[in-house]
């Protein structure tokens, strides 16, 4: 009985660590991402952005936009960010994270052990990728 | 059609903004942190929240409407903070919370002490969510 107790709560923790690695991969996604809003505003090459946030038993779902919407798309802020960050599997967790900008998308797994730091360098890492790919295939500048 | 800014007033709007951010990621924050303790506790299965920006003012909205426990109050109450940047030099910015039926405006200094503009903002809103739990109680017991 004791050890079913001590598995439980080993099994309770790795979740908690990993929701609380969720959550603070989010908020440092978002932002990151808003900057690039913000930074737009500054330039009034917009007039204002927003965001949905989602929670689960398992994590994060945010999706960023512009508010004052454009059917010409050309800016980088005319697209619709969308990132899912979520504890995925039993047993060893791994964090999913789930990036999607305008049909382009990138999926990739983080290890919870790894540190802090070196996960949310792997999610801005990615974010600036497909930044990249997006003005890339619009040519944007 | 609108006044193009000088650059000296872009310059003001951007320190006040910055403000208006520091103050709004507190706030909000604090606000997350009692949905994310009520998750824990099993009060309420999940959360939402929405934010939204202009060039002079931020807007956060958060709440649950979670259907496991209705006798948690957070099963039914809506949080909705909100800064405006006022002032010939924009150096006021004008706090606003809303919970439920209650709402309460300040005025911040964009030249004061961060924490004490972040105080004053986060008094607040314990102030109204207290006013909220003490209704909710008296409602109960009616």
């Amino acid at each position: 009985m004791a050890i079913m107790d001590t598995i439980q709560q080993i099994d309770y923790l790795e979740r908690m660590q990993a929701y609380n690695l969720c959550k603070f991969l989010t908020n440092e996604a978002i932002i990151y991402i808003t900057n690039i809003f913000e930074n737009a505003i500054i330039k009034s090459e917009i007039e204002g952005y927003g965001y949905y946030l989602h929670t689960s038993e398992f994590g994060y779902d945010v999706k960023i936009f512009r508010t004052d919407f454009k059917k010409e798309k050309a800016n980088i802020c005319d697209y619709i960010y969308s990132i899912k960050i979520n504890a995925n599997g039993s047993g060893i967790i791994k964090i999913k994270v789930e990036l999607f900008i305008d049909g382009i998308s990138d999926t990739f797994l983080l290890d919870v052990n790894n540190s802090e730091k070196a996960n949310l360098k792997q999610v801005t890492k990615a974010i600036d990728k497909l930044v990249s790919k997006v003005k890339a295939k619009y040519k944007l500048t | 059609m609108q006044r193009k800014l000088t650059a000296r007033e872009i310059e003001k709007l951007k320190q006040a903004k910055e403000v208006s951010k520091t103050i709004m990621l507190e706030a909000s924050n604090y606000l997350i942190n009692i949905f994310e303790n009520a998750i824990d506790r099993n009060e309420i299965d999940f959360y939402n929240y929405q934010f939204g920006s202009l060039a002079n003012m931020f807007d956060f909205v958060i709440y649950s409407f979670s259907e496991s426990n209705s006798n948690s109050i957070l099963s039914y109450t809506v949080f909705e903070i909100s800064t405006v940047i006022k002032g010939n030099d924009y150096n006021i910015i004008e706090f606003s919370s809303v919970i439920n039926s209650i709402s309460d405006t300040i005025e911040l200094d964009v030249n004061e002490i961060e924490s004490y503009n972040i105080d004053y903002a986060l008094q607040l809103i314990d102030m109204q969510f207290k006013e909220i739990r003490m209704a909710s109680k008296k409602k109960v017991s009616a």
